[in-house]
Formats: C-alpha cells, sequence, structure tokens
C-alpha cells in the first residue's frame, strides 16, 4: 500500500497518464529499497519496499518519476546510474513495423547503488557508528561537515520512525 | 614527463609516495586543477603532488578509490560498495572534501 511520506519536491512530478509503461523493478543490491513514486503534487508517495534481490510489477505510465532509497539510511540508489527513473513507453521495446504483442512484456529496471563520492560513503561510515544528530558537533570537522552529517543521521533517524 | 606526464607522483604526511596513472588521479577534480594548469615542473621530473597534510593510509586508500571510480562510472557491471574501515572514516571524509571527489 502507498504510504504518503509528506515530502515535496517541486522539481519533479507525474505530468499525466496518456501512455502506458509496464515495469518490474528489481532490487539488484543487498540492502531493503523503498520504491517512491512522485505523485501530481510532487510529493513522494513510498509504494513498496524490496528486500534485497526481490521485485515487484508495476503499471505506470510516462511522465511519472520514480525515486529509490535504502529504506534503513535514506541513502540514495540508481537505476543505469540515474536518481530519477522516468518510464519509457512499453511499445519502445518492439522494432518499428514489428507486430505489437497483445500481451506486452516488461521492462526490467534494476535497483542498484551508485558509485558514491568518496565523500559520501565516508560519510555514510561515519553517520552508521552515530546515534544522534547532535553527536555530529562533537566530531572534528569543519562545521558545514558536522551539518551535513546530523542532517543525515536525522533522516535516518525519521525513516526509522516512519517505517515503525 | 612534466605537464604531460601520465604518472602522478602524491607524497604523503610519513614520507611515502604514491604514483597513480594521471586519468586516476584527474578522477578528483582538486588533483585535475592542480596538475592541469600551467606547471613549473621541468619536461624531465614527474609530475608531484603535495598531500603532506595526510598520512599514508589514507592517501592508500584515496588512491584506490580513485581508481574504483573511475572503473566503475558508466559500468554496466555491478557496483560493488566501496569499503571503508570505521576508524579511518573521519579521516576520509577531511581529505575526500579537500579533494572534492
Amino acid at each position: 500500500m502507498a504510504e504518503d511520506t509528506g515530502i515535496k519536491d517541486s522539481d519533479l512530478k507525474s505530468k499525466h497518464s496518456r501512455c502506458k509503461s509496464f515495469i518490474r523493478f528489481i532490487n539488484n543490491t543487498d540492502r531493503v529499497v523503498d520504491v517512491i513514486w512522485i505523485n501530481f503534487e510532487g510529493q513522494h508517495v513510498k509504494y513498496k519496499t524490496l528486500p534485497p534481490s526481490a521485485f515487484f510489477d508495476c503499471n505506470t505510465y510516462v511522465t511519472h518519476p520514480w525515486l529509490f532509497f535504502d529504506s534503513e539510511t535514506h541513502d540514495k540508489l540508481v537505476v543505469k546510474s540515474e536518481e530519477v527513473f522516468r518510464p519509457e513507453p512499453w511499445y519502445l521495446q518492439y522494432q518499428q513495423g514489428e507486430d505489437l504483442p497483445r500481451k506486452p512484456g516488461r521492462t526490467l529496471v534494476y535497483i542498484t547503488i551508485p558509485v558514491y563520492t568518496l565523500r559520501e560513503r565516508s560519510l555514510q561510515v561515519v553517520r552508521n557508528n552515530l546515534s544522534q544528530p547532535e553527536d555530529a558537533f562533537k566530531l572534528e570537522l569543519p562545521s558545514t561537515l558536522q551539518k551535513e552529517l546530523a542532517s543525515k543521521i536525522k533522516e535516518t533517524l525519521e525513516t526509522q520512525i516512519v517505517a515503525n | 614527463m612534466g605537464p604531460g606526464a601520465m604518472y602522478v607522483t602524491i607524497t604523503s604526511a610519513d614520507g611515502h609516495e604514491f604514483i597513480i596513472k594521471r586519468k586516476y588521479a584527474e578522477a578528483s577534480e582538486t588533483f585535475e586543477a592542480m596538475i592541469g594548469g600551467p606547471s613549473e615542473t621541468p619536461e624531465n621530473e614527474p609530475l608531484r603532488v603535495d598531500m603532506k597534510r595526510y598520512q599514508s593510509h589514507v592517501l592508500q586508500t584515496v588512491c584506490t578509490y580513485l581508481i574504483y571510480k573511475v572503473y566503475y562510472t558508466n559500468s554496466t557491471t555491478e557496483i560493488p560498495l566501496f569499503p571503508i574501515a570505521s576508524e579511518m572514516s573521519l579521516e576520509l571524509v577531511d581529505v575526500a572534501n579537500y579533494l572534492n571527489c
């Protein structure tokens, strides 16, 4: 069941539902993944939570954006190195002039980890060893990094509260 | 050698030197700026980058990361998570922030 996370992203939203796209989202990581649909108001809607290696079939539409996050840490995940997955028309997988099948096949969409920057990756490791946002300010780091780290810890805690 | 060199030598605080291919060093925006600009390095000398703020164990991980980044960016193979030991993570945050990589 979809849950409204209440988080808005004004740059991305579903625009219309004119052209269908048949997708199989596959979690190709060893993490639990939240699959997020961005609705017509630009709100993030948690559509599905996928265990490692699991998949689910989804009938979506062209112009409907999707995002993917680690369910526990909220680390961003990607499809083909892109953070936003934008479905393509279902008929694009077939050659021009070819008869379209009555029951189209699904496009396989593999969710993977990205090549995190060293900065992001090392912040993740530091974050994993801290329990409260205020712990970040006890570390010998520039204040901008302390704030960023505190924000990441807060995000992880909020993700866990929503999950529970 | 010099500005057109294929390799870059990175020097650590504890006197170690890491020699990596220029294309890997350039995966860091800071290194790219350091070695890409006008150079006073004589033609017959290798390119050198002074990283004497950082210990060798940190720079070793940085070099490994730069190779990982170049190898896996735009790769179709499965990307492994870059491993980082907890005890080194703070130092790596600092150097990664400086190197912008």
